[in-house]
């Protein structure tokens, strides 16, 4: 099965480094779309079927947190899992989104094997599968 | 929070940050920073929360093209400018949110987007600063606090 993922970042350069670490990492990947911010990825959530979401917190427009809410509060959409890739690793922000309805959280910088394993874990499948 | 221990926790941090997203690793032990780096591409985030100031890199061309190639998987002749300021402002966020996250783990930061700053545009002082020496060319990291309940300030002349 071929998971469609939804890589939100405001950073041109990072949302192409964890593409590429999402091309190396062995999942079967179909569509792989990105979104600069919280409202462009609403806009592709609406249209597109997406299995997963990887989101930075902050963005200009509309952050991570406002994404994340904004998700819950769709019924079409809440089940749509999310995964945080943010630098904040302190303890308040990452029981904040966990709060707002976040699966999984990882910090920047990490290691590719630790992206991968963070989706595969939410997503329920496993390396090579 | 004593400036030395900053400056640990920048050599940490820039040390995690550049083995695990960028596959390389300084080549020796860092150094102070200086005014003298004028040549450098650099970028600052700045952050605001339980303390609020300004985080800095410099990169040597040749480094930044470098360090670019290795995070988007490209060859380094190949790699424009942008890109190379793309990548730049992304290691700048990634040190900032990793060194503020280690200086306090308890603490609430909000970083705004990374900006390229013109060649040369460095603060007057620093809290904390520290050059890498990556194999081709240097890296230079800076934090500037401007106010913080939690720390004991000292400013050194950059």
């Amino acid at each position: 099965m071929a998971y469609n993922i939804l890589i939100v970042d405001d950073s041109p350069a990072m949302r192409s480094f964890v593409r590429r670490v999402l091309d190396l990492s062995g999942l079967e990947i179909g569509e792989c779309l990105q979104a600069e911010n919280g409202a462009c990825a609403l806009d592709l959530l609406h249209s597109y079927w997406i299995d997963v979401v990887l989101t930075d917190i902050n963005m200009p427009v509309m952050d991570g947190h406002a994404l994340v809410r904004a998700l819950n509060a769709d019924d079409d959409l809440r089940a749509v899992p999310v995964i945080v890739v943010s630098t904040d690793r302190t303890e308040a922000r990452t029981r904040d989104m966990f709060a707002l309805g976040a699966k999984g959280y990882i910090t920047k910088p990490f290691m590719p094997e630790i992206l991968r394993d963070e989706v595969e874990r939410v997503l329920g499948v496993s390396h090579g599968s | 929070m004593a400036v030395d221990q900053m400056e640990q926790d920048l050599k940490a941090c820039a040390e995690e940050v550049l083995e695990s997203m960028f596959f390389t690793s300084p080549l020796s032990e860092p150094v102070p920073g200086g005014r003298s780096r004028l040549d450098l591409i650099l970028a600052q985030v700045t952050f605001r929360g339980t303390a609020s100031g300004r985080f800095g890199v410099g990169c040597s061309m040749d480094a930044a093209r470098s360090l670019t190639a290795a995070f988007l998987g490209m060859e380094s002749d190949t790699v424009a400018e942008q890109q190379c300021g793309e990548v730049i402002c992304e290691l700048a966020n990634m040190l900032c949110g990793s060194v503020l996250s280690r200086m306090e783990p308890g603490g609430r930061f909000d970083l705004m987007t990374p900006e390229i700053e013109p060649p040369g545009c460095l603060p007057e002082t620093v809290t904390a600063s520290r050059i890498f020496q990556l194999e081709e060319g240097a890296l230079l990291t800076w934090l500037l606090f401007e106010e913080a309940n939690w720390i004991e300030i000292g400013k050194s002349k950059f």
